[in-house]
């Protein structure tokens, strides 16, 4: 598990904590999604995750060790995976299972686990057949999914995914979410950071951060349910979620949640 | 006179002897005051198109010319700007608008700071706030507002963009989106995207491009009269719109059709009203 314990983080020179009191955690085979607008401290918490920063205040631990802990910090880093948001800043092999090879070759794995591996992380991502693909010549999406395969190769027990479909377009980002959806059914733990709510609607937990604190802390039907109050944390809500709430009100019986663009015009002419 | 693109075709070298065909008879035309959307997947040509308006690329066949006169040419230089993705990354300098003035400084302009505060304020960054801020210390929408203000520094009359508002949280969004609406006052805009949705409601023209060729190009009435080869071009209509298509075609009188909440619930419920 990765557990962060009332956190709270300064970068230097600051005057404000970008983090403060900040708790969660994240189990193997759950998809906590982390949300908020820009400057909320949402890609620094996903950075202390895997001890890329060491928290000013409180503790992360992964799987019972320490993120301050410089002796375990490698062993950290095998266990929990990362993922940024552009895909070109984490590529470096030329041909694609080079590139999934990268990480388990620093760690000294065989050459035939390696194979075995590299393999199957590119079929996890849905990128089988991919292996001798030059990066460059890949899409956006494919590049994310490349990136991921790299992360899995590490066999993580644990995914940090910084705004990880931020930069693709909707096929790519699809693609992408469904390979996230796959890790945390193959009992990885995920952790997403996302602007998204529509991308973590089936998020086990989900997070929001506002000015370095957890303004919710609940589960995404807790948001889709409430449109003032994620509005009020900085959440956009896709505009058809506002428009079902304004004809509820209107008195207009639109089913609850997240409903279709059908499901609100039968209700329109139903009713 | 307009930027305008006039059956334009490209097609990279790739040392084969047919090459990869990236745009395909592709026009449009961009007047000051229009804000012209090309929309597209990956792979669909239309950042191929954006280098060829810019003039970084020139068409292997069809024409195109800046207010009547090639976009390479000397006399076109500082007509067309372009905004790449993530624009931000390219700050260097350690205020804010020594780096938007970087651009007028280097054509020699006369007064390059003063070219910079307009531009910022173009973009709702205040010159006496913003200007002395370092570049790097600033929000995503913010950093995003005073990079797009570095291009608008340069006074050109035509604005390209490359994915103006990806990465960006709502906020972000807005603003951006605000700016370049201003800026149509002075400007002909082009914007770039592959989730084009959030710029319909503003958009003069719309063209969405499938496999490097044109499959939809009109205005945003005509795309929601049959958005047929807009979706066939693997696009999307925001599901807001779709609801009021639907309800359209179902009989009710909508007057106009709107991304906007607020609007659309007040028009959906009238029509409904007035139809029983």
């Amino acid at each position: 598990m990765v557990v962060f314990e009332n956190v709270g983080f300064k970068y230097p020179g600051a005057r404000a904590a970008a983090l403060e009191g900040v708790s969660v955690s994240v189990r193997p085979g759950r998809l906590v999604a982390l949300l908020g607008p820009n400057g909320s401290g949402k890609s620094t918490l996903a950075r202390l995750g895997n001890a890329l920063l060491s928290p000013t205040s409180g503790r992360v631990t992964v799987d019972g060790m320490d993120t301050a802990d410089d002796g375990v910090i490698w062993d950290i880093r095998a266990r929990v995976g990362f993922i940024q948001q552009n895909p070109e800043n984490q590529i470096v092999g030329t041909i694609a299972e080079e590139d999934v090879a990268f990480g388990p070759e620093n760690l000294g794995v065989s050459p035939a686990e390696i194979r075995v591996r590299v393999d199957e992380a590119l079929e996890a991502v849905g990128l089988s057949g991919f292996q001798r693909r030059e990066p460059h010549m890949l899409s956006e999406g494919q590049k994310q999914r490349l990136a991921i395969a790299g992360a899995l190769a590490m066999r993580p027990a644990y995914l940090i995914a910084d705004e990880p479909t931020a930069m693709l377009d909707p096929v790519g980002r699809s693609d992408v979410l469904k390979a996230l959806r796959g890790l945390r059914s193959q009992g990885v733990g995920v952790l997403h950071v996302t602007h998204h709510l529509e991308d973590v609607l089936d998020a086990d937990r989900v997070l929001v951060l506002s000015a370095g604190t957890v303004a919710f802390d609940g589960t995404p039907g807790g948001l889709v349910s409430d449109p003032a109050r994620a509005i009020d944390l900085g959440i956009e809500l896709p505009a058809e979620v506002l428009l079902a709430d304004a004809l509820r009100h209107g008195g207009v019986r639109v089913p609850a949640g997240y409903p279709s663009a059908e499901e609100i015009a039968e209700a329109l002419c139903r009713s | 006179m307009p930027l305008l693109a006039e059956g334009v075709s490209y097609t990279y070298e790739t040392g084969r002897a047919s090459g990869v065909e990236a745009v395909r008879d592709v026009s449009v035309s961009v007047d000051v005051g229009d804000l012209v959307v090309v929309a597209g997947t990956t792979g669909s040509g239309k950042s191929t198109l954006l280098r060829l308006l810019a003039g970084l690329l020139v068409p292997g066949g069809g024409s195109i010319t800046v207010d009547g006169i090639a976009p390479g040419a000397r006399e076109a230089r500082g007509a067309i700007a372009i905004v790449f993705q993530n624009p931000e990354t390219q700050f260097f300098a350690e205020t804010l608008r020594s780096d938007v003035a970087f651009g007028p400084r280097n054509l020699r302009r006369p007064d390059p700071e003063g070219d910079a505060d307009r531009a910022l304020a173009a973009v709702n960054l205040e010159p006496a706030v913003y200007g002395p801020r370092s570049p790097f210390g600033l929000s995503g929408g913010e950093a995003r507002r005073g990079a797009i203000a570095g291009a608008l520094a340069m006074g050109a009359r035509y604005l390209l963009l490359d994915e103006p508002t990806a990465g960006l949280d709502a906020e972000g969004r807005r603003a951006v989106r605000a700016a370049l609406a201003a800026e149509r006052a002075s400007s002909g805009v082009v914007v770039v995207t592959h989730d084009p949705a959030e710029f319909l409601d503003d958009a003069s023209h719309v063209i969405a491009l499938a496999g490097g060729g044109v499959a939809f190009s009109g205005g945003v009435d005509a795309l929601y009269g049959d958005p047929s080869a807009y979706e066939g071009a693997g696009l999307a209509l925001p599901p807001i719109v779709r609801v009021q298509l639907l309800a359209r075609g179902r009989g009710m009188s909508l007057p106009e059709v709107t991304l906007d909440a607020d609007a659309a619930a007040r028009a959906l419920l009238a029509a409904r009203g007035g139809s029983r």
